[in-house]
Formats: structure tokens, sequence, C-alpha cells
């Protein structure tokens, strides 16, 4: 099983990476972002996906310094053995960490906006059980699921907002740069938690069947992303307005409460739970996947199967225990997760990168 | 995950090989025993001990008309056919002066046993199904297969004539797999018959037949057929490798106990085999670069390696245009309505009414006015009713066949519904889950499909969409980790493949898709040359 080879096509990299990074932003940051950013959020969409850019850059160029190895043996390879076990337990908190944010994410909007009845607790280690599988399958796998959904996924998402092209009011958006560039800066701060994201490149990137399309591959899944997203800001700004947007939780679900096709194709509400639960279930999956995959690494593990469980049961605990209440998730998300993921996605590879850098220069001299 | 869990279970479980009863069976064919001896009465002794001292083992013993040499034709009484028994071997070998006539043809050299036995083998057993074997058990086992065998006092070398008469059945037409504008005949049930079918379709030399005898005590014939050119050599290999262990049970009596033994996933509800009766299907999947594996006495045969979409197409798709690029489609979709229609229903009204539209809001709880049961149990009975139905019905004689069907019509719809015990809603659910569930061409697929319905039922009721959803996205995790012969099971969806995904979910016309299925890595890609689009001549 071990030296089984990983094998991910370009074609299923960008599905992941696109399926990764859509599933929790279209959950809050269509509000986050107007909140602060205002009627210009759709500029901060466009600027946090050049910062994305700029991410899957600087990692490809770290990870075809070192072809065959991902980050986190790029950061043992660099720093030394401690210190880049020390890099590789970052990471294990970080993917542990993120995992139990996005089940709670996934549980508190199925709890809100569907089963208001059922505890959250259900969701989530329901939710982490049936990943479990996929992740006992391997990478593999879940890229297989992600190549397979991602077409009518993104058939499902534009159902969503296409219906409603006529309502929108372009002249809205108008005008640009109302409170200066500061809060548009900000807004794309905040996305940029998401889609830094695309960092995870740098963990598939010696799998990669042509590794020399991984700009390519992490370009299509952040510009998907960033057009979806300012499409919906646009869409959203267009037909409510930005401070009805701020007010909005969830404002995609309430333009599927909008949307009706035809006479009698209305409430699309199914269309939404079939998007957030498949796309959620490869995210969970796929982090769980990552957090045990950096155990496997910082141990020495021969199979990254071995911690599964325990794992699991950990990241469920956490989902329950890590915030209070539904207030203390949107606090966080809203202050901490950007600084949270960017240190991880940007820093520590611009750490490496610089590191690398400086050995060949001393090597050298 | 399962394969783990039960391997240790398994080791625990295993019961002790018995060496010693592993010897007892009649099934090593390298004992030295079975060398064939030299004299006469131990070559009966040992012949009688193999084929087992029944009565309707026959041992003639008869002479030669031009020599002294004794020899004892052994055959099975009643497999045999006594006319070409008596034409090919007594009548030649008894009468030889009669036959030929003045003696054109001389023993060449002395003679000696063995020089008499070429003699009789090359010049006298007038037939072309002769085999000479040089192993004792080869021979026995022919003699249990309808063939005599003619047992020469001196030689170490044993003839067997093929004069078997097997129980034929007539080629029939296929029932199970109906086709509107293909060839209608069905695979028989005779091994050799289903060969001579086959090349009848593919009449080039590429065609293989290896074959193998599977089942310790049924001897079956087993045969895996491919086409040389085209097939990927390394899955030839594959598929040799696995059908090893048909040798290894004690009977093969149809090819799902093949099947059984070969798939790559036993757990999975999956059918990871494609069956058919059809040559013609057959003949399709050998020139799609597939390999085909047939056994004696079932009509049934395999097709590997198989992917997921194989069971929703069906041969007509291929013969008639524009049917096949619209049914695809639709059979997609019936078959996921199949899957989770009634649990879309049991989720919506259970716990999301506020999903469904006014309206039909108003129509549905309407009609569920006065029914006692919560709405999964009520399509939990429902479906039941229909599978236990379906099953019922499967297996009785047609006349009690229609008797079932006025019982479920009248008795379970129309009854039930008026006695207020099921909303007409769920009866046209059911009704439609049915229907769709029929458009699936393969039977074996809808079998699990119908397994499956009741799981994600359960799910739905339990937990609505999320329920419902969890489970879809379980299955197809399953699904897309599932291999045949190292063939993804969802490709060409999954892994992506778009020239072969266009063969798949839109059949198109013949003229243009050209190449064969790119995953199974065939030999040779093309199938079809370029430019035989029909264009109006100048």
């Amino acid at each position: 099983m071990l030296t089984e080879k990983i094998k991910i096509s370009s074609w299923q990299a960008t599905a992941l990476l696109m399926v990764n990074i859509i599933s929790t932003a279209i959950l809050f940051p269509p509000s986050f972002v107007s909140q602060l950013a205002g009627r210009d959020a759709w500029i901060s969409f466009t600027l946090s996906g050049v910062i994305g850019l700029s991410i899957v850059y600087l990692v490809v160029l770290l990870c075809s310094r070192y072809p065959g190895l991902n980050l986190l043996q790029i950061g043992e390879v660099t720093l030394g053995r401690f210190l880049g076990k020390l890099v590789g337990f970052g990471f294990f908190l970080f993917f542990i960490f993120m995992t139990a944010i996005i089940v709670l994410e996934f549980s508190d909007f199925m709890a809100t906006a569907f089963m208001p009845r059922t505890p959250l607790a259900v969701f989530n280690i329901l939710m982490i059980l049936f990943s479990l599988y996929a992740v006992y399958l391997g990478l593999e796998v879940i890229c297989r699921i992600s190549e397979a959904i991602i077409v009518p996924i993104i058939i499902f998402l534009l159902l969503i907002v296409i219906p409603l092209i006529k309502e929108v009011e372009v002249s809205s958006l108008l005008p640009l740069f109302e409170a200066g560039i500061r809060p548009v800066l900000r807004g794309s701060l905040l996305f940029s938690g998401w889609t830094a994201q695309a960092f995870l490149l740098g963990m598939l990137y010696p799998h990669l069947v042509r590794p020399q399309q991984a700009v390519k591959i992490g370009f299509y899944a952040i510009a998907f992303v960033s057009f979806y997203m300012v499409a919906g800001a646009v869409f959203l700004e267009g037909i409510l307005g930005s401070n009805q947007v701020a007010r909005l939780l969830y404002p995609l679900l309430s333009f599927v409460r909008l949307v009706k096709i035809g006479v009698f194709l209305e409430r699309l509400e199914p269309v939404v739970i079939l998007i957030w639960v498949f796309l959620q279930y490869i995210k969970i999956s796929l982090f769980i996947y990552f957090s045990a995959f950096s155990i496997r690494q910082v141990f020495g593990l021969a199979d990254y199967r071995t911690f599964l469980l325990p794992l699991a049961a950990l990241a469920a605990a956490l989902s329950l225990t890590i915030f209070g209440s539904a207030m203390e998730l949107e606090n966080f998300i809203k202050n901490t997760l950007s600084p949270f993921v960017l240190f991880f996605a940007l820093g520590i590879p611009l750490f490496l990168y610089a590191v690398s850098i400086l050995k060949k220069i001393v090597t050298a001299g | 995950m399962m394969k783990n869990l039960f391997r240790s279970f398994r080791k625990a479980l295993r019961p002790q090989k018995n060496i010693e009863q592993m010897n007892q069976l009649p099934q090593k064919p390298d004992h030295p025993n079975y060398v064939v001896p030299l004299s006469l009465s131990e070559k009966t002794e040992i012949m009688g001990k193999l084929v087992g001292h029944s009565n309707d083992i026959v041992f003639r013993r008869f002479n030669l008309a031009f020599s002294d040499i004794q020899v004892i034709a052994v055959y099975a009484q009643g497999m045999a056919d006594s006319q070409a028994q008596n034409q090919t071997i007594f009548k030649s070998l008894m009468l030889y002066e009669e036959q030929v006539n003045g003696g054109k043809r001389e023993i060449t050299g002395k003679s000696t046993p063995a020089a008499i036995y070429e003699f009789a083998k090359d010049s006298l057993i007038n037939t072309g199904q002769l085999t000479e074997h040089a192993d004792i058990w080869e021979a026995a086992i022919d003699v249990l297969s309808g063939d005599t065998v003619l047992l020469f006092d001196g030689v170490n070398k044993i003839l067997s004539v093929r004069v078997r008469q097997v129980p034929q059945k007539n080629i029939e037409v296929s029932e199970r797999e109906v086709s509107i504008r293909g060839p209608q005949s069905g695979f028989s049930e005779v091994l050799e018959t289903k060969i001579a079918q086959l090349r009848n379709k593919i009449k080039h030399p590429a065609l293989k037949i290896d074959s193998i005898r599977g089942g310790v005590y049924t001897n079956t014939g087993v045969v895996m057929a491919y086409l040389q050119d085209v097939v990927n050599p390394k899955l030839v290999e594959e598929v040799r490798r696995r059908l090893e262990r048909v040798i290894h049970v004690d009977g093969i009596l149809e090819s799902g106990t093949i099947e059984e033994l070969i798939e790559d996933n036993p757990f999975s509800p999956f059918p990871q085999v494609e069956t058919t009766e059809r040559p013609d299907k057959a003949a399709a999947q050998l020139l799609s670069g597939r390999v085909v594996i047939m056994i004696d006495g079932s009509p049934n045969i395999l097709i590997v390696p198989t992917i997921f979409w194989q069971f929703i197409q069906a041969s007509d798709d291929y013969y008639q245009r524009l049917i096949g690029f619209a049914l695809r489609p639709a059979r997609v979709i019936a078959l996921l309505l199949s899957l989770f229609l009634p649990s879309f229903y049991v989720a919506l009204t259970t716990y999301h009414r506020e999903m469904i539209p006014l309206s039909l809001l108003i129509a549905v709880t309407a009609a569920r006015e006065g029914v006692p049961f919560p709405a999964f149990v009520e399509a939990f009975i429902m479906e039941g009713i229909f599978e236990f139905l379906r099953e019922a019905g499967l297996r009785l004689p047609m006349q009690i066949g229609q008797a079932l069907s006025i019982v479920g019509a009248l008795v379970l719809g129309q009854a039930a519904i008026q006695a207020n015990l099921v909303s007409p809603a769920m009866v046209i659910i059911v009704a439609t889950t049915a229907v769709m569930s029929f458009m699936i061409p393969a039977f074996h697929f809808s079998v699990s499909l119908r397994l499956l319905r009741f799981v994600v039922l359960i799910f739905a009721a339990t937990l609505g969409f999320f329920g419902m959803l969890l489970m879809a996205v379980f299955l197809l995790t399953h699904v897309v980790s599932l291999r045949s012969f190292g063939v993804p099971y969802l490709s060409p969806l999954a892994p992506l493949n778009l020239d072969d995904l266009k063969g798949v979910m839109l059949r198109l016309p013949v003229w243009s898709h050209k190449n064969r299925p790119l995953i199974l890595r065939p030999q040779d890609i093309r199938r079809r040359d370029e430019g035989l689009k029909p264009r109006p001549e100048k």
C-alpha cells in the first residue's frame, strides 16, 4: 500500500483545488467581504485571486527545485531534521485545526439553514466518519471523486446565479472606491485566506503526472474561484445591495430562495445541500488525509492510516470544543483565519525558499 | 478497509489443511502413477481406479483384425454416440480387411505393438477428433466426458477418440437480453458451440482461445477468448493468472462462480464483471480489447475488464442510429432516480417541507391525509412489497405469474389506497422507481441498485437530505475506488479520458468515434480508418 505510486493528472489536481477553495468560499466570504469592502467587494475578490496566484507561483518555484518532494519533505531537506520535523508538526496542527473549522462550518450551516433541531455533533461525527472512508482509500480516490463531480457541481453553482441575471442592476456597482482603497484591500486580505489554500499544490506536486503544468493548474483553479466569487459579488450587489448582503449570513443561500425557473421550478435548496455535502466531504477528506500524512511524515511511520481513527476522533473533538458558539466561529473567520492560513501558505514556503536560495549561495560561495 | 479487517478473521477461521485429504482427491496430474504403463492389465487396473468402477463405464476388450494385439476400449455408456463409435473405432479396427480391400496400406516395419498402434492411429481410425495421451489421468477425464479411449497392449500411449454425444440444447433466441434490431440468437450452453458462435462472428486468426479445466470434480471446460492483435497482453496474463483459481474449487456450474473468484473487490455491492448471453455483444467487447471467459454448461459468459457504464449500455444502442445517443443520458438519469427517488420523497416530506413549492405541498399533504404511517414506513413497505412481488413473479411459471400481477396491481395498489393505508403519491413514487429500475439493461446491476435503494432510504429517513447525500457521496467514493482488472470502475469519467468519455456518455456516429477504449490500453488503438463519413459524391 505504501509503495503504491500516487499519480494525479493535471485535470484531477485542478478539480481538487477548485473544489477545495470554492467549497467554503461560497459560505461566509460574500457576506464578510462585503461588510468590509461594501460595493467594491468584487475588486477584493479579484485582488485575492492575484494573491493566490502569486502563492501558487511561489510554491511551484520552491517545489520545482526539489523534484519528487512535497512541502513537508522540502522542509526537512532545507532546514535539517529537527527544524524540518517542527515545521511538519506545524503543518499537522494547521491541517487538523482546519479540519475542525471546516467541519464546524459545515454543521453550523446545515443546522442554521436546514435542520435547526439536529445537534451539531451529529453532523460533525457523521461527516468525519464518512470522510474517513475516502481518506482510507487514499489521495487518488479523493482526486477521482472531485473530478467526477466537478462538472455537475459547476453547473449547479451556475444554476444558482444565472436565472437571476436579468435582475442585476450593474449601475449599483458604481462609484468605485467610494471609501478609498483600504477597505478593498482589507476585504481582499480576508478572502486571500481562501485563495491561499491553493498552496496545497505543494503537497500534490510530487504526485503530478505533468509537474510542468503546476502553475497552469493553480491558475485555472484560482481563476475559476475568483470568477465565481466576482460574479457572485456583482450579482449580490446588483440585486440585493451591499447593505443587505452584509447583514445576511449566507447570501448565496438567500439567492437560491429567490431563484425561480419557469413557473414551477423554484426552491432549489436541495441543490444547495447537494453542492454543500459533496464539496465539504471532499474538503474534509483531503484535510484529514493531509493531517494523517503530516503525522506520518513527522514520525516516519510506514503507513498514514495507522493513526487515522485517533486523528478523526481528535478532529471531531476539536470541532465540538474549539469554538464556544457560532459567533466565535464567525469572528475567527473574520479576523484570524486569513493570517492563520497565510502563515502556512505564504510564510513557510517563502521562508523555505529563502533558506534554499541562501544554502545554494553558501555552498556555491 | 474491509479487506484488512477480514484478513485477520479469515486467518483465524481458516481450517487447517489436511494434506492426506488433499492427496486423495483425484487431482494431481503429475503423480507418478499416471504415467501410462506398457502392460494392458496394469493400464486397465489404473484406468478402472481413476474412472471409479462405475456401472456405466464399459471396458470392451477386442482383437484387431490384422494383429494379435489386444485392445480395450473404455467409454461411458450413454455419453458416447454409438453410431460414430461403431463407424470410427470398432468397424475400422475389427473389420480392417474389408475396409482396406486388398491392403493398399501395409504396416511399415515389424509388427511391434508400437508400429501397430501408429498404423491404427494414422491409417485406420477415420475421424479428425483424435487425441494422444501420455498421461492416463487425462485419458480418464476424456472417458468421463464421453469419449472413447483405446488402451493398446504394450504401448505407453493412449488414444482418445472424440465421439461424445453432448446433451445439446438448440441455439435459442436470447430472452433475457432482448434486442430490437440486433442478432437474435443467444449463446448455446455447450462450450464448443459457443466457441463456434464466436468464431462465426470473428473470422480472423487473431481470435485466440485458451482453455483450462475448472472444478476438481466437475472438470468443467473454461475458456478465455481474446483478439491477440488488439488486447493488451498484460491483461491476458492477469486474466490467466486469476483463472488459475477456478482449478481449486470443487465445482463450476455457472459462470457466476468464476465471477466471484476473479473479481477485484469481493465485498462490493456492485458487479465488477459483465455477463451476457449474446454472441454479438461478446464479439463487440472482443473488438474493444476485452477478454471473454466462457464455461461449458451455461449460456452466460463473462467479459472483463468491466467499467460502470457497460451496465447501462444495450447492444441496440450500437445497431440503431440516434437511439443510443438519446438513451445514454436518459439511463444515467433513470439510474439516479431508481436509487434516490423514494429517499428524496421521504426526506422532502419528513424533514424539508419548507422546500416544497406551496401548491405541491398542499397536494402532497392532502394525499397523505389519513394515512396512519410516517412516510418512511410507507415507502419501506411499498418498496419492500414491490421487490417481493418482483422476486416472487420471477420464479413462477408464466400462468401463475399473471395471477400475481393482478394481486399486485389490484390488491396492493388500488385497495391499499382505498383503505387509506398508502397515499397515492407514494404509489406513484414506487411505480416510477420501478419503471426507472427497469430502464437499466443489466439485471445483476439493477439488483445491487435495489438493495442500495433501501440503505439510502434508511439514511434519508433518519437524517433527511443530509443522510441521503452522505450516502450518495459514500457510494460515489466506493464506486470511484473500485477497479476491474486494474481498470478504474468509473473511468473514463474519473480518471478522465475525454476520448473514451464521448464513446461512453454519448453514442456518436460510427464513423466519428475512431479509437478503441484507451483505458484498456489496447495494442491497436485505431478502430476505424479516417474519412469514412458519408459524403455526397462530386
